[in-house]
């Protein structure tokens, strides 16, 4: 909580201050470490590494709004497009706008268990894949959609695993 | 289930009614600007081309540490595959070798017969130059683009736009360069094209990447050819890129509405790979004195008189 306005504090109380509040940039962090591990080398005939990235950022936005506020999407995105080589822009004008329609659709549908969570999670994957192949195709060429279909398959089979991680985040580095 | 849970109603504070506000605002501002960069990158996409180049050089090293000890695994467990399946290759390979026996001594007399005659016609052939040899480190395994990285960079004279191959046939070309690092375009790219020559009718044709294992031939050149399944596809040499004759694709299907070849060579499994300069560099045009054409003719007529 900020108590003295950022204008009034001396360098030392703001440099004290970016040392103690440093965990509300993990979200940011990890999932731009997610977005290098989807760099991994895999010569696979259809990429079949999954967006982990996209799965963090959902998890966060189920279960830990707070700590991802929607503008965070942006430097995210924009991150993800550098090292994936997607179009600049595309997934960090993507990213703001699938945390906004998390959020709508969480309050919408009632689950039960994290059984629940996980189908809720399959068609907010398969609009965000299907956004982003409509998206690269407008900007640049026009590319089938089965890389992108398999990619999402994957996805959405690695969910456990990435809610598992994603506890164990909040339970380490909890902000 | 979101925690702290959300409230569904009740009085909110002054302090964190303007924090949402700012949030809200915060959350336009960001979709406005990855909208602008979107529109920026459709209108030049080399625009970003420096930082992925930093982004290669910054994530090569790493994957470049964490494959080696993957690299021996694989080896291992090949070399142990190679011993169970060692007769039944011998016998297919004694088989092949008396096959080729033939082809090779033909394939020896053309190539003389070749030389012979180029000396004689006096044929003038730029020579390729090779730039050196690289290991692959690390590949996007994005669904949008097929991108593998090679360990060299600017520091070691790669530029953007040259011919990589690797034993087998041709691999892509590199496109941003780092300075340890570079990113090449592998053939199965979307955005890939490769001249390339029909082997058996020496006809030309285009090769396109479609981000799928395999690769469209676009026959639909001045000659219109036709192509067969197990035709060789080699690079024909236009474009002055890629030096004629490499290995590039074998047709696998000419089923659908344009044929499907698969690349000789995949940078699956594959520990180096050479690049080479262009074969024929694009020859940079005579500077047209512009002076003349875009100066005022008043303004020239006041020269010629000071003059």
């Amino acid at each position: 909580m900020i108590t003295t306005p950022w204008h009034q504090m001396t360098a030392r109380e703001r440099a004290r201050w970016i040392f103690d509040h440093w965990k509300l940039a993990i979200p940011l962090i990890v999932v731009v470490i997610a977005y290098m591990m989807m760099t991994l080398p895999m010569f696979a005939p259809l990429p079949v590494m999954p967006n982990l990235a996209l799965l963090l950022v959902l998890l966060w936005t189920l279960y830990r709004p707070q700590q991802m506020p929607e503008w965070t999407g942006l430097p995210m995105g924009l991150a993800g497009d550098i090292l994936l080589g997607t179009p600049v822009g595309a997934n960090g004008l993507l990213l703001p706008l699938f945390m906004m329609l998390v959020r709508y659709a969480d309050v919408y549908v009632r689950r039960a268990s994290w059984v629940g969570d996980w189908l809720f999670s399959i068609p907010l994957l398969f609009v965000y894949h299907l956004a982003l192949w409509r998206l690269c195709a407008l900007v640049a060429d026009p590319f089938p959609f089965l890389p992108l279909a398999t990619q999402t398959a994957a996805t959405i089979a690695v969910y456990p695993f990435a809610a598992h991680f994603f506890a164990r985040i909040q339970r380490r580095w909890a902000p | 289930m979101a925690w702290p849970p959300r409230r569904s109603s009740g009085r909110s504070s002054r302090r964190q009614r303007n924090i949402a506000l700012l949030g809200r605002a915060a959350t336009i501002a960001a979709v406005a600007v990855a909208a602008m960069l979107l529109v920026l990158s459709r209108a030049s996409p080399d625009r970003y081309s420096a930082l992925r180049s930093g982004a290669a050089d910054l994530v090569a090293p790493l994957w470049t540490a964490i494959l080696i000890p993957l690299a021996e695994v694989q080896a291992a467990a090949g070399s142990v595959a190679d011993y169970f399946k060692a007769v039944e290759k011998v016998r297919l390979l004694e088989g092949r070798e008396r096959m080729y026996q033939i082809e090779r001594e033909r394939h020896a007399q053309a190539l003389h017969e070749n030389r012979e005659l180029k000396s004689l016609l006096k044929v003038s052939e730029p020579a390729r130059e090779r730039i050196g040899v690289f290991a692959i480190s690390g590949s996007s395994t994005g669904a949008y683009v097929r991108y593998a990285l090679i360990s060299g960079g600017a520091r070691h004279a790669i530029e953007p736009g040259q011919p990589v191959l690797a034993a087998a046939g041709l691999i892509g070309r590199t496109v941003d360069v780092g300075k340890r690092a570079t990113r090449v375009m592998l053939l199965t790219d979307v955005s890939s094209r490769v001249p390339v020559r029909v082997v058996r009718t020496g006809l030309p044709a285009l090769l396109i990447g479609k981000n799928l294992p395999l690769l469209d031939v676009d026959l639909s050149g001045p000659s219109n050819s036709e192509v067969r399944i197990g035709d060789r596809l080699v690079t024909s040499g236009d474009g002055g890129l890629f030096p004629p004759g490499l290995t590039v694709a074998t047709v696998v299907s000419v089923s659908g509405d344009m044929p499907e070849a698969r690349p000789a060579a995949t940078p699956d499994g594959l520990d180096y790979v050479i690049v080479e300069r262009p074969y024929m560099p694009p020859m940079p045009l005579p500077e047209e004195p512009t002076q003349a054409r875009e100066a005022h003719p008043e303004a020239v007529i006041q020269q010629q008189v000071a003059e």
